[in-house]
């Protein structure tokens, strides 16, 4: 078998033109299957970011009945059994207490269905950055009266400026219609535009009478954490301490953004696949070359008593090397890119940024690819590579040692 | 042990069978005993070729048997022939005999690989062979570098290092100078006698025919004339 290697290495000299064909695809296959991935994988990193820091934070506390039916009269009491929980949990950075109604906004123009969120605003703020997302305006602020922050497609769309009045209506505890005038303070953007549409901002302490609550009745804790990694230790902790309220990840809160990673997931296993095929296709091609351009020393081998088998391993064995002298190269290049596009972001808000921006993708992209799919894509570029190399090993094997003497 | 190397009975072989037949081979049967030096002569077409690929197991009678010390090799399957022809015969072909990535010493010691043998006897064998067919100085050269008549004789150093029943060669000289060829039928003749190795060759050339102990003539596929068994220790 040492001799079978040692001829393999060496006919993959004798055209290096051709093999640098082969090993380029391999590497030019290796670079684009990975920098893909990693396109795809750090937007799903990055959605699920936008989705924790900005909208639903790690953990989540609510009545046992509230996700159900978003009732008013599902809230709980924002009491220091839970705020003690909360000091006392490590690994908890920040948390806003919010009182909340599903309603309509109404201007002189027109309405929309939104949901109203009553917020304590330096909480509010340190849980979701909220303040840094004002682009007009300012922040709910302690000085003035009903004020109401709303987001700038809102705004647009209802042709709300500064100042502007709007009503809030919604059912409050005893399911009776309530309402109530505030007066636009701010105008904020996040990276997902249809949040924005969807939620307004009012103080806790100004929503809460109207709805007829106290003012430390909530109906939603979101909790933010100092990492990802700890969402399951701290929700268990959380969820011993708490046992009458319920308590989410954010995994269970919003399955949605999990569908978005594995949507995500797939697409870029699409891309993978095509990639292969057209490797695939181009190693096929190009061994079927070499083995058709040397069927009389093939067959001069089978004819002096060489093995079907060793034939075939030859073949397979020079596309082998093919593959390990282009995955180092292909995989530095991938690796190289990410890390470049990783540090330094990469910008597309000029092709596809405003719809990306609607399913909450930042313009900016950081790409990134756990170490483990590294291993897996190589893994499937050696598979296919030597799967593509059945074909021209066959025909070698198959090859007529007394006819291909004799042409 | 019988001194019958070869025992062909009755061989048949036509090409193309359902389009355009060509009768190759028509009821040949021959017998070659160990040590023979025979030459298989006859014009271009006659059969030459199918009837040493027959005998070397490359190709399969219609019909017929060929017996190597009674072994009857059209009855062998495809794989087991492949290891029959790696043990049993000898092969020297009229070109494209050798690996051109392996140099001359790689060539020869290339089909001992392939029967497995050791690392100590290839390399007695390799460097006595190649000696022996006055390549000693070659060794580590690629066929690229070395002229026809030098490719020949490493194919001929090669045929004999499988220690074959018989080495069969196709018109081995059909692509040298004169000088190159007599050369080369000096060491067949050479180890013909020292190794009492059996050697059958194709061949149109007369002053190749003349060194034959034993001539075969084939006309159209059938024997037309056999100079007979010699014996085979010449005098
Ligand atoms: N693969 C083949 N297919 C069809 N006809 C063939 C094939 N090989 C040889 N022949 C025919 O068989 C006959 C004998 O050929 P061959 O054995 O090569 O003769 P020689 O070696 O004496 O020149 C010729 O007529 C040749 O055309
Ligand atoms: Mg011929």
């Amino acid at each position: 078998m040492k001799v079978i290697i040692k001829i393999a290495w060496r006919n993959i000299w004798r055209n290096p033109v051709r093999s640098l064909v082969i090993i380029v695809s391999i590497v030019l296959g290796l670079w684009a299957g990975t920098f893909v991935s990693a396109l795809y994988y750090g937007m799903g990193e990055d959605r699920v970011t936008i989705a924790i820091e900005n909208e639903i934070s790690h953990i989540q506390i609510h009545h046992p009945e509230y996700r159900k039916e978003h009732k008013v009269k599902y809230f709980i009491s924002y009491n220091d059994t839970i705020q003690q929980a909360l000091k006392t949990t490590p690994n908890i950075k920040a948390w806003s207490a919010r009182s909340m109604a599903l309603g309509m906004i109404t201007s002189t123009t027109n309405s929309n269905g939104i949901q109203v969120n009553g917020v304590d605003p330096a909480n509010e703020d340190s849980t979701t950055h909220l303040g840094a997302k004002i682009i007009e305006g300012q922040y709910l602020g302690s000085g003035k009266a009903n004020q109401i922050i709303v987001g700038q497609k809102l705004a647009e769309k209802m042709k709300l400026k500064l100042k502007s009045k709007v009503v809030l209506t919604f059912i409050d505890k005893d399911e009776n219609m309530a309402a109530g005038a505030f007066k636009v303070a701010g105008i904020f953007k996040s990276d997902n535009s249809s949040w924005d549409d969807a939620n307004v901002f009012v103080k806790r302490a100004e929503l809460n009478p109207l709805m007829g609550l106290d003012s430390s009745d909530v109906h939603e804790v979101a909790v933010l954490l100092t990492t990802n990694r700890l969402v399951d230790t701290t929700e268990a902790l959380l969820k011993k301490q708490l046992p009458q309220y319920r308590v989410e990840s954010w995994m269970e809160i919003a399955p949605d953004i999990n569908t978005i990673i594995s949507v995500m997931s797939s697409a870029s296993v699409i891309f993978v696949v095509i990639i292969l095929m057209a490797l695939s296709f181009g190693i096929i091609n190009i061994m079927l070359m070499a083995v058709l351009e040397r069927t009389r020393e093939l067959g001069m081998m089978i004819a002096l008593g060489m093995t079907r088998f060793r034939v075939f391993v030859l073949v397979v064995t020079e596309t082998f090397f093919l593959v390990m002298l282009g995955c180092p190269v292909g995989m530095l290049a991938g690796f190289g890119t990410i890390r470049y596009l990783y540090i330094h972001g990469f910008d597309y808000s000029a092709s596809a940024g405003q719809s990306m921006a609607k399913l909450g993708f930042k313009s900016v992209l950081h790409p990134d690819l756990p170490l483990g799919q590294y291993e897996q894509i190589i893994v499937l570029v050696i598979i296919t590579a030597l799967l593509s190399a059945i074909f021209p090993a066959v025909k070698a094997v198959r090859l007529n040692p007394a006819q291909t003497i004799k042409s | 042990m019988s001194n019958i190397v070869i025992d062909a009975i009755n061989l048949n072989k036509t090409y193309n069978p359902d389009t355009i037949p060509v009768k190759a081979i028509d009821g040949v049967s021959l017998q070659m005993q160990r040590g023979e030096f025979a030459a298989l002569v006859g014009p271009s077409g006659s059969g030459k070729t199918t009837l040493l690929n027959l005998l070397g197991g490359l190709d399969k009678p219609d019909s017929g048997s060929i017996l190597i010390n009674g072994t009857d090799i059209t009855k062998l399957s495809e794989n087991r022939l492949v290891d029959y022809r790696l043990h049993n015969i000898g092969f020297i072909f009229q070109a494209y005999n050798l690996v051109p990535v392996l140099t001359a010493r790689e060539n020869v010691e290339f089909i001992m690989l392939l029967q497995n043998i050791g690392k100590a006897e290839r390399e007695q064998r390799v460097a006595n062979l190649l000696n022996q067919v006055g390549l000693g100085d070659k060794m580590n050269v690629r066929p690229s570098q070395l002229s026809g008549g030098q490719q020949q004789r490493v194919a001929v150093a090669r045929a004999l290092a499988s220690k074959p029943q018989f080495i069969l060669a196709d018109e081995p000289t059909a692509n040298l100078d004169s000088h190159s060829a007599s050369n080369l039928l000096d060491i067949m003749a050479m180890l013909n006698k020292e190794e009492n190795m059996t050697f059958i060759f194709s061949t149109h050339d007369q002053r190749v025919i003349e060194r034959a102990r034993r001539v075969i003539t084939l006309v159209d596929g059938k024997v037309t004339s056999d100079t007979g068994l010699v014996k085979t220790q010449p005098a």
